[in-house]
């Protein structure tokens, strides 16, 4: 285990940031902090850094002190930097920082740079930079040092889709490479796709945690396939499908549209949206558009903000 | 240069913002060098090096700071692996090189219209960096309080009078002024030729000065 978080709160004047959080990570594992604005996610990431002193409970990591700093790469929510030295120096100095030795962190840097197409750039001054050449800057510098436990706030906020694939290669190798890595995002594509575990935060409280596809199936949530029909076929037969939960129709822009509510199954909705194509034609119908609506991560975040907002 | 430190990173910015570079050695020249040219009593052009020198110490150490802060740099710094007393340590002795070296040019035309005695000269220099190091330390110590750039600028401001006025600038102040360095620039400037005698007491004061800055880098 890399961090191991037990029963965090941490107060900010009469407000409440974190309440009660346990939450473990493991060596080469990536955990998604999911929540609205002001849920805690950054006040988390703080308190893992140890920038920010909990008010009760504890944060366990490995070793304490600068050998803990020296092995951690932190992305903040702002690109502070100092704006009259070059993106390169502002990189340099961080690496060098870090402990690593000229060679090797100008050739980590020059790699990283030509990842996140800056290379051009990397002499000019931070303040001619954009603010998604600020951010992949700050990644840079988070990242250059191979650290074994990463933190990111917001880490794809701000910049391009290529950059945001590199990222997301460069934090998967980090994983295997063994480093834990917790990042906070209001993505919910971006924490599916990347995090093999998602914690919901919501006003400071830690409202589940998971893998994504075990918080999906906790979900009572049904999928939805919207048939639009050319040849029309008796409803009621496709209810015998096994797994088709209720059928209904409605005609609307000229066309016949059909809803079947299914229950997910491990099969998947594809599987399940072939097997009605496959009975409405064998029924002499025919289908001449499909549109499937599965649950998905996004559900489970609404789901669990409902049902906190409901709660006392 | 690259920035292996935080102290060759404050003088490389301070190298690339040229036009801020100009001003602070040509800002200081400009208000100092008609009154040390003039014919006027020796305490007036001592008194201005002294104020220039608590202005520019207690000013660009403390809204320096502010500033990193307010811009989210210090956070960023406090998760590096180096120690905050070398980063303060650091950043202090760039500050006191560079306010050194702006204020180095008024007080050798000073020196050369004055020409003290060798060990008047010795004492003069002894004074001057104590007062830079001492005013750059004071100014590290003000800048905790702020929480922004305009609180900084206030606190700086009251600092700057404070440090002037219980220095015995204005007027004398016999209860005060022996405990800051700022009176004794002020004094070694003021009998130049004639003061051997203060300089153990200025190397004393000298060392006490570091010893605090010192203090003070290790409690930031």
């Amino acid at each position: 285990m890399v961090v191991a978080l037990r029963d965090v709160t941490k107060w900010f004047g009469s407000i409440q940031a974190l309440d009660r959080v346990t939450l473990s990570v493991e060596e080469g594992e990536i955990v998604g902090l999911l929540g609205p604005n002001g849920s805690g996610k950054s006040t988390l990431l703080k308190v893992i850094a140890r920038l920010i002193p909990p008010d009760e409970g504890s944060v366990v990591l490995p070793v304490n002190g600068r050998l803990m700093m020296l092995r951690t790469g932190m992305l903040f929510d702002h690109t502070a930097h100092w704006e009259t030295l070059t993106g390169y120096e502002n990189a340099w100095f961080f690496a060098r920082s870090y402990g690593m030795d000229p060679v090797t962190a100008h050739d980590r840097l020059e790699d990283l740079f030509e990842r996140f197409d800056l290379l051009e750039r990397w002499g000019d001054p931070v303040s001619s930079y954009s603010y998604g050449m600020r951010r992949k800057l700050c990644l840079i510098e988070a990242l250059a040092h191979d650290p074994s436990l990463i933190l990111l706030d917001e880490p794809s906020i701000g910049l391009d889709y290529r950059a945001r694939v590199n990222l997301a290669d460069l934090l998967r190798t980090a994983a295997r490479r063994g480093a834990a890595i917790i990042l906070s995002t209001n993505d919910v594509d971006e924490a599916a796709g990347l995090a093999h575990r998602i914690a919901l935060l919501n006003r400071g409280r830690l409202l589940a945690s998971g893998e994504p596809s075990a918080l999906i199936g906790s979900l009572a949530a049904k999928v939805t396939i919207e048939l639009r029909l050319r040849i029309p076929v008796d409803i009621r037969s496709l209810e015998e499908i096994p797994g088709v939960e209720g059928v209904s129709a409605d005609e609307r822009e000229g066309g016949l549209y059909v809803t079947v509510m299914a229950a997910p199954d491990e099969s998947g909705p594809s599987s399940l949206l072939a097997r009605i194509v496959h009975a409405v034609a064998a029924r002499g119908g025919e289908v001449v558009g499909a549109d499937i609506r599965a649950p998905g991560l996004p559900d489970v975040f609404l789901a669990h903000m409902e049902e906190e907002e409901g709660a006392p | 240069m690259r920035p292996d430190s935080i102290f060759q990173k404050e003088i490389l910015e301070d190298l690339r913002n040229r036009r801020g570079l100009v001003l602070k050695f040509a800002l200081p020249a400009a208000l100092l060098l008609p009154l040390i040219l003039a014919d006027v009593p020796l305490s007036l052009p001592a008194t201005g090096i002294t104020i220039a020198v608590v202005f520019s110490g207690v000013f660009g150490s403390s809204i320096g700071l502010v500033r990193l802060r307010e811009s989210g740099m210090l956070e960023r710094m406090a998760m590096l692996p180096t120690s905050p007393r070398r980063l303060i340590a650091g950043y202090a002795f760039a500050n006191i090189l560079l306010d050194g070296a702006q204020l180095a040019i008024p007080l050798a035309v000073f020196l050369v219209i004055h020409p003290p005695a060798p060990v008047g000269a010795v004492c003069v220099i002894v004074s001057f960096v104590s007062a830079v190091v001492a005013a750059n330390a004071l100014g590290i110590l003000v800048a905790a309080i702020p929480e922004s750039s305009g609180e900084g600028h206030i606190y700086a401001i009251i600092t700057v009078m404070a440090a002037i006025v219980l220095s015995g600038l204005v007027a004398p102040a016999p209860y005060t002024q022996w405990f800051l360095p700022f009176w004794y620039l002020y004094e070694t400037l003021t009998t130049v030729s004639s003061m051997p005698a203060l300089s153990p007491i200025l190397a004393a004061l000298f060392l006490g000065s570091a010893l605090g800055c010192a203090v003070v880098a290790r409690k930031s």
